[in-house]
């Protein structure tokens, strides 16, 4: 009976230990090269592709076809669009939740109200341009046309190709997970964001823990106006400019960090601000070690391939970013953000507290 | 758009194991202390509410009440532009500027401090109503309604010079800080006046203690931190209960009054020079706690038949700053309060250099009108003259200056020839008494 008992405990331990394992191989695509792409866009006498024109690369479908689905943990590739509800929850991390880092476009692309407009971003493909903003807010006017997945218009990619699939040439067979990204090359680069560093977490942040969650890269900035390279919110300020280092109503540099914010700062450690020492607190710390939080993430100056479980444990690992609070794609609550803040506090949920400890 | 189809299969199946260790390392969110959300603002149901910003969509956002974007937007803008008020971006990503520091006196505006657009009685965020210490806490009749409306009256707490003294003085206190926070902490403030007995309900923080309440604990009441030294003033005016707001009992009222002279002295310390812009000198330097200083503080009054009740003469007391004034500001002079011990004054008064003081006076000490109709012994040499006060100078049995024409002066000019005639010349009550003064 006793054998037995053993027997099963262990053969639990050495399954968990191999799906563990399994998850965390490698995330690249594989498989059989059919998988994806048509020689002929042909079969059995039948286009391939949907609308019959054969796509660049020889690919099957393209960027949405192929991301789109139902995440279930098992998944290799990243599902960030699906056509039945998602299960987003409270805060997209509990564990029947089934949305990845980036969220889901469902909410905003399933609606076509000016309410859902404000869900996720309107990506070409998915949505019609939103029905109320002509410019990304924030945005110095630079950006103009309705956001693509990569490309000249898109966040993915080189950013330098009009056709989306050109510009991520080289990218899903030579991308790298659970190791850090230089952003040297796109596949080297956090999520084939061209230049951004970071570490993706291999299942892309499904049922995240502090353990296994993203690393994102940050930097602790000593002027309003600096665009750190790199940064994941650098990135967003490509677009939305004036939330991070646009040349329109700055703080001073002079008290930058020491005196009070105009907007929320990005690519900012909390250990440096001087308004306020709650940040300490971060998650129900105490200012050493803290629990990283995967619903309100920091980014981090290191760029080493060890995730981050902890905060305040080394030089600017609390970095406050865009993603502390939102989402890239979209979710069920306005301003694409992690959690209903809107509805808080006679409803919601109030992830601002989890840095603003004394706000809650 | 191209519909997927499913390529990557599955690797493996979820097994029990699996489950269990998600469910070991599950995310949380923290604990809730909830300090916000107990408080006047965060209040689900009667906090902060800008309609642009609450209102349903299309003409709000939607945000629910209480939620900080109320006051704060985090970008200087939702959904791609500024909500009214238009002021473009503030410090601590209000929705307006913090402080004009270019206002130096009253009157203020709305514009001249963020606070005011919900506290001004008619604020364009938010209409809220606010009365004055006299009467949430002293049985006053209805007088003003906001804030702002108390500091545009006779005499004020003047924000620049708070703005001033706390700036020089605390750490936390930032250039671009509204000086209202000297003394309020937005985000634990609750709404005092809806439990008016009960102190921990405080809307007011140390400014060197920002981030907690004050009046929580005992010694942050007057009976915690002086005892049966305090004495609660009345309240109705058939003088049948104290403060604050009608209390039953004297034990009960000062285990109910916040300790004010802990929390002004913070300020108001004899070591502090605090300038006054509207006086245009330096604030009398109040000691409540030495044995040499004011009189009302712990130095003791002197004990006298001419105290009225609910004040002993046999005993000495301490008062609380705010028995006497009001913390934002007054129609009288020195914010001092319109309702004193239990009944409104009878006459207003607004000019320091007059016998107007003697209206605050006698809401606890007696004067001749009082004496005499006390018919108090020796009374008969007086007349029941209002706000006269030759009683307690010359004739009460513990009358300072009793005896010889020899002591008019320096009180009075030397008057004509006969008995107990001086000059008619009187001289200020404030020239004798007052903060700072041994009489």
């Amino acid at each position: 009976m006793v054998s037995s008992q053993f027997r099963q405990a262990a053969f639990h331990v050495i399954l968990t230990s191999y799906l563990l394992y399994s998850l965390s191989a490698q995330a690249r695509v594989t498989g059989p090269c059919v998988n994806c792409h048509t020689m002929h866009n042909s079969q059995d006498n039948q286009a391939i592709t949907t609308d019959g024109k054969p796509l660049a690369a020889l690919l099957t479908v393209d960027c949405i076809g192929c991301h789109t689905g139902i995440n279930t943990g098992q998944n290799a590739t990243p599902y960030v669009f699906d056509t039945t509800p998602p299960l987003y929850r409270q805060t997209g991390t509990e564990p029947d939740a089934n949305v990845l880092a980036g969220g889901n476009f469902y909410w905003m692309a399933n609606s076509g109200t000016i309410i859902a407009d404000r869900l996720g971003h309107n990506v070409y493909g998915l949505s019609a341009p939103d029905a109320t903003l002509t410019l990304p807010p924030g945005s110095n006017g630079s950006f103009s046309g309705q956001l693509r997945c990569a490309g000249v218009k898109g966040c993915h990619g080189r950013r330098t190709e009009n056709n989306q699939i050109a510009d991520m040439k080289g990218s899903h067979h030579n991308s790298r997970e659970n190791t850090w990204n230089s952003g040297q090359t796109l596949a080297d680069s956090y999520r084939f964001l061209m230049g951004v560093q970071g570490m993706g977490d291999e299942q892309f942040e499904f049922h995240p823990t502090n353990q296994r969650h993203n690393k994102y890269y940050g930097q602790d900035r000593s002027a309003e106006s600096q665009q750190p390279a790199g940064t994941i919110s650098s990135f967003c300020a490509s677009c939305h400019q004036y939330f991070h280092n646009g040349s329109g109503s700055l703080a001073p540099s002079a008290t930058f960090g020491t005196g009070v914010w105009l907007r929320h700062p990005t690519d900012f450690d909390m250990s440096g601000a001087a308004s306020s020492t709650e940040y300490s607190q971060y998650n129900g710390g105490n200012g050493s070690s803290n629990i990283y939080s995967v619903i309100s993430p920091v980014a981090t100056e290191d760029t080493t391939s060890t995730i981050n479980d902890v905060v305040y444990a080394k030089q600017n690992d609390a970095i406050v970013m865009c993603l502390s609070c939102h989402r890239a794609h979209g979710t069920p609550y306005p301003a694409l953000l992690r959690w209903d803040f809107k509805s808080w506090p006679g409803g919601g949920v109030n992830g601002c507290a989890v840095c603003h400890t004394t706000k809650n | 758009m191209y519909l997927p189809t499913l390529r990557h299969t599955s690797r493996f199946s979820l097994s029990v194991p699996f489950l269990a260790l998600l469910l070991l390392v599950l995310p949380t969110i923290p604990a809730k202390a909830g300090t916000y959300t107990e408080s006047a603002h965060g209040d689900s149901q009667a906090g902060v509410f800008r309609p642009i910003i609450g209102n349903a969509p299309p003409s709000g956002f939607g945000y629910a009440r209480g939620n900080c974007t109320h006051c704060h937007e985090q970008h200087a803008s939702i959904s791609g532009t500024e909500p009214a008020p238009v002021t473009g971006p503030a410090f601590f990503t209000l929705f307006a500027p913090n402080f004009d520091r270019s206002t130096q006196t009253h009157p203020y505006t709305e514009a001249d401090n963020f606070c005011f657009f919900c506290h001004s009685g008619n604020g364009s965020a938010q209409v809220v109503h606010n009365n004055d210490y006299s009467q949430n806490f002293g049985c006053a009749s209805q007088g003003p309604t906001s804030i702002m409306n108390q500091m545009n009256g006779f005499s004020y707490h003047n924000l620049y010079d708070i703005y001033t003294m706390a700036d020089n003085t605390f750490t936390w206190f930032k250039p671009d800080s509204n000086p209202c926070n000297a003394c309020h902490n937005p985000h634990l403030a609750k709404r005092n006046w809806t439990a008016p007995t009960d102190p921990a309900v405080s809307a007011i923080s140390r400014p060197s203690d920002h981030l907690s309440l004050w009046g929580i604990t005992a010694g942050e009441t007057m009976g915690g931190a002086y005892n049966t030294a305090y004495e609660p003033p009345f309240c109705a005016s058939n003088l049948t209960n104290r403060e604050p707001a009608a209390s039953p009992t004297a034990d009960a009222g000062r285990a109910a009054t916040i300790n004010s002279v802990g929390f002004c002295g913070e300020c108001h310390a004899p070591t502090i020079s605090l300038y006054s812009t509207p006086l245009g000198r330096n604030l009398q330097p109040l000691d409540w706690g030495g044995s040499s200083g004011d009189k009302h503080g712990l130095a003791g009054d002197t004990p006298g038949i001419t105290i009225k009740e609910p004040y002993s003469a046999t005993r000495t007391y301490v008062l609380a700053c705010l028995d006497c004034h009001e913390p934002h500001g007054s129609s009288n002079a020195m914010l001092v309060r319109r309702r004193i011990n239990g009944q409104e004054m009878e006459s207003g008064f607004n000019d320091l250099d007059s016998n107007q003081w003697g209206y605050v006076c006698k809401r606890c000490h007696m004067d001749d009108e009082d004496a005499v109709n006390a018919d108090l012994p020796r009374s008969s040499f007086v007349s029941a003259n209002l706000n006269s006060w030759r009683y307690v100078h010359h004739f009460a049995e513990d009358a300072p200056f009793g005896g010889p024409r020899s002591r008019c002066s320096p009180c009075h000019t030397p008057g004509p020839p006969g008995p107990i005639s001086c000059g008619t010349t009187d001289i200020s009550l404030s020239a004798c008494h007052g903060h700072g003064k041994i009489f």
